[in-house]
């Protein structure tokens, strides 16, 4: 099974891509010279991958700070002639929305390609939030795969149509298709690639008001001219005859196709589009002069359904169109309720196949939501904080933030109050500090706070806001892959210490420390109170071990066996400490109530040794913890 | 248009990811049909409950699998056998499953008893396979190579169905990258779920998948 990288050298060849990947050959293929993306997902193997294959082909790609900082420079790039394409999370457009919306008015000089991964039902996202919708809000072309297997070749394509028109363009991903593997086949990989530009100085790349209101009207005429473009767009095509038409944006049309072969369903039109925004306005309507009904079926917001409603009106066309009213609006789509929509359009019997969905469940099974995995410096983190409030009986309030650590909102910490955006914690904090009398402790990662948590920081100082931010520093975007953040030790870059940061900008109470000593973490909280209560400022715990899959990964390739852990019976008094409120997988309760430990999931990490007030836990061999150290810090 | 509708079960970190793709990999290699694997990243991946959608056929539309159409689940661990049998086309398909049960680590949570998981998925299927890979795995000292054993399984299932080598996928096998012992155990793993698949899979549950790649 090949790597990414083995990949340069094959072309014209089938192979099992990632839809991410082929994102990124597609990129490849078309000559990218910049790449840059904030990690989130399902985004963030586009980037990855392109990191992977840098060196051997001289471009630049980078992990930036956050995607509003990445779309600044792809942009740079594409304003200075060089072929760029920069990738984030649906929510990540938020962040770059400013520059996003500029990017249209001033136009670019090379193909810029803004991949956006949408993640309908909500796998891993706060919302899921339809970004479609910005290429109406900002005049910026959207596209769609409508078959997983095309999104390389529509990649490569959409750099050749930006760089046609030079204009940003918008390639809208969702989950199932970032994270499908379907086989692709590979082309030509350039020869060279231009890393290089000009940047030719124009007075409309500064948008005062007078340049601007020149390029609003600037950017209407190429809009216009991307308008008639769409109208004879390769990867769109009309399928079938009858007098009923479906129309099928992007990935609903793999759906839709399955449906209407699997039952043989041939008198009806099918529309497979792949130009979301604008729609290629006669080619539709040219099909729908003489129809009976159509029905737009797409996933999540009627964004198609819209326009083509719009269409219908401008034309004077007397049909009735159908869309959300029977697909609905939440969530992803799937074989059965295309398979219920398309039968009530249609009017035909398609039975939802031999499910169990009527059958009831006689088990009661319980829930699994994620954990933190064995090793995880944050468990012992959110353990002593969660014992001291108890202890101390203390009214705590504790927003959270995006990351690993939102896993603590669930049992047995239940220490994440409010988690809403990247930077939220802070900001919110800052607020409750304002409102609540309860003590203010706000929780964010390292990558989370380079992020957008520093302003808010900025902010507790400057108004003084009695805040106790706690820094979870584990050295790395964990959640979504272990990418780099500027408190990584990564070779060749400049590692950024948390602490410098808090106290450059004067927080004055500012203690690092290490999660796995317990008493540690209370003494310093119980300080961090006591400053805030007298002072009414901030302080700040940065709280610092790496992750343990990072660890562990570095230790077992330095040929380090680590022994696991066991509960010495005889000792273990079934207090259920380790398992009730430590909360590590590894450790299960037996019939007796006493703890053990599963072989299979224990890494030996050691961090449940001092959660034990009997001293039962022990590893299984011995040896020496200090000289794991290096490893862990 | 047919297809073959895998699903891939169990709990994050259980290596459910790189069972799909070694799959997928190995029918890519062996046969002229097309595959789609749909995949969960990210939050589900820690520890929670993971479902992969795996189809095989000449031509794949959907990405993701219908409630009530699998013909085939493997299983890593037995409480998400159970949460996702009604993905399975009832008593029309087969389940595989890893004879491993992971406590969800929530305080005071009420397991379901083995047996009872085991006679639920039963009654949904029209034939069940329970395997020793975790035990086995863990015998070895490589505990997450309880993967490999459902991938010889549904190897040689695969192979009698004429759209998998066994060459094809020892190779792949090899290419995991990992160290030798672990690629040694994960060797020794797939031939016993090979094997197990070779003694107990009958002809009639080969005949009741080969439909399903019929075109």
């Amino acid at each position: 099974m090949g790597r990414f990288k083995d990949l340069l050298k094959v072309s014209n060849t089938k192979v099992l891509l990632l839809g991410n990947e082929a994102i990124a050959r597609g990129a490849i293929e078309a000559g990218v010279g910049v790449a840059t993306a904030y990690p989130g997902t399902p985004s963030s193997e586009i980037v990855e991958s392109l990191m992977e294959v840098k060196d051997e082909l001289g471009i630049y790609v980078e992990w930036s700070v956050n995607e509003k900082v990445a779309f600044e420079i792809a942009y740079a790039a594409a304003i200075s002639g060089v072929r760029s394409l920069v990738a984030m999370k649906h929510v990540g457009l938020n962040v770059a929305a400013d520059p996003f919306m500029s990017s249209a008015y001033t136009g670019v000089e090379e193909g810029f390609v803004i991949v956006s991964a949408d993640d309908p039902s909500m796998w891993s996202s706060q919302n899921e939030q339809d970004n479609r919708i910005y290429g109406l809000h900002g005049y910026v072309p959207v596209f769609e795969t409508t078959i997983v297997s095309e999104v390389k070749d529509l990649t490569k394509y959409l750099f050749d149509f930006s760089s046609k028109h030079k204009h940003p363009v918008l390639l809208r991903s969702t989950t199932r298709i970032s994270h499908t593997r379907a086989p692709i086949m590979l082309g030509e990989v350039p020869r060279k690639f231009k890393t290089k530009g000009v940047f030719k100085k124009d007075t409309k790349y500064v948008l005062t008001p007078v340049n601007a209101r020149r390029d609003k009207l600037a950017m209407l005429e190429r809009f216009s001219r991307i308008k008639q473009d769409v109208e004879k767009f390769p990867f769109n095509k009309i399928e079938g005859s009858g007098n009923k038409v479906i129309i099928a944006p992007g990935i609903a049309y793999s759906y839709v196709k399955e449906v209407i072969e699997e039952y043989n369903l041939n008198d009806v039109i099918v529309v497979k589009l792949t130009t979301i925004y604008p729609i290629p306005y006669n080619m539709i309507a040219d099909i729908l002069r003489d129809v009976s009904a159509i029905m737009v079926i797409e996933e999540l917001e009627p964004v198609v359904e819209y326009q083509v409603k719009d269409l219908i009106v401008n034309e004077g066309l007397k049909v009735k169109v159908y869309g959300k009213d029977i697909t609905g609006l939440p969530y992803e789509l799937n074989l059965n309720r295309v398979k219920k929509s398309l039968g009530k359009f249609l009017n035909v019997e398609i039975n939802v196949g031999k499910d169990n969905l009527g059958r009831k469940q006689q088990l009661e099974l319980p829930a699994r939501p994620p954990t933190f995995c064995p090793g995880c410096p944050y468990r012992p983190l959110f353990y002593a904080i969660k014992m001291f409030i108890i202890s101390k009986k203390l009214n705590a309030v504790t927003p959270g933030d995006i990351g690993c650590y939102a896993l603590a909102s669930n049992e047995p910490f239940k220490l994440q109050d409010v988690v809403i955006e990247m930077g939220g914690s802070l900001g919110v904090g800052n607020g409750f500090s304002k409102v609540l009398d309860d003590v203010v402790i706000a929780f964010i990662g390292d990558s989370t706070f380079f992020h957008a948590g520093i302003p808010p920081l900025i902010n507790a100082v400057f108004n003084k806001s009695r805040l106790i931010a706690v820094i979870l520093d584990n050295e790395v975007t964990a959640m979504t892959g272990h990418q780099p953040s500027p408190a990584s030790k990564v070779p060749g870059k400049k590692r950024i210490l948390i602490e410098d940061v808090a106290k450059g900008v004067g927080v004055r109470f500012v203690k690092v420390v290490d999660p796995f000593k317990i008493d540690v973490v209370k003494k310093t909280l119980e300080e961090a109170i006591e400053f805030t209560r007298k002072e009414n400022e901030p302080a700040v715990i940065v709280v610092r071990r790496r992750c343990a899959l990072e660890a562990f990964r570095d230790m077992r390739r330095a040929g380090i066996e680590i022994p696991i852990h066991a509960v010495d019976k005889n000792k273990c008094i079934a207090c259920g400490i380790c398992y009730t409120w430590f909360g590590c997988p590894a450790i299960t309760p037996l019939p007796d109530g006493k703890a053990s430990i599963d072989p299979g999931l224990c890494i030996g990490c050691g961090a449940c040794v001092n959660v034990c007030p009997v001293k039962a836990i022990k590893p299984v061999k011995t040896y020496r913890p200090e000289e794991l150290s290096k490893y862990w810090f | 248009m047919m297809t073959l509708n895998i699903v891939v079960v169990g709990v994050g970190g259980q290596g459910i990811l790189s069972l799909a793709r070694v799959i997928g990999e190995a029918v890519l290699n062996s046969s002229d049909l097309n595959v789609s694997i749909a995949e969960t990243h990210g939050l589900s991946q820690r520890g929670g409950s993971v479902i992969t959608h795996i189809r095989i056929g000449k031509g794949i539309f959907a990405p993701t699998i219908a409630e009530g159409d699998a013909d085939v689940m493997l299983a890593l661990e037995l409480i998400e056998a159970a949460r996702y049998s009604s993905y399975l086309k009832y008593k029309e398909s087969i389940a595989v499953i890893d004879d491993r049960l992971i406590r969800p680590s929530l305080p005071k949570v009420k397991l379901p008893n083995r047996d009872e998981l085991i006679k639920h998925i039963q009654d949904r299927t029209y034939r069940m396979f329970v395997l020793e890979g975790f035990n086995e795995a863990l015998k070895r000292g490589s505990p997450l190579s309880a993967n490999m054993a459902l991938f010889g399984f549904i190897s040689s299932i695969l192979e009698r169905l004429g759209i998998v080598k066994n060459e094809v996928s020892l190779k792949i096998i090899s290419s995991l990258g990992r160290s030798e012992r672990v690629i040694k155990v994960n060797k020794e793993l797939y031939l016993i779920g090979y094997e197990e698949a070779s003694r107990l899979v009958s002809s009639d549950v080969l005949s009741l998948l080969k439909k399903r790649l019929l075109i």
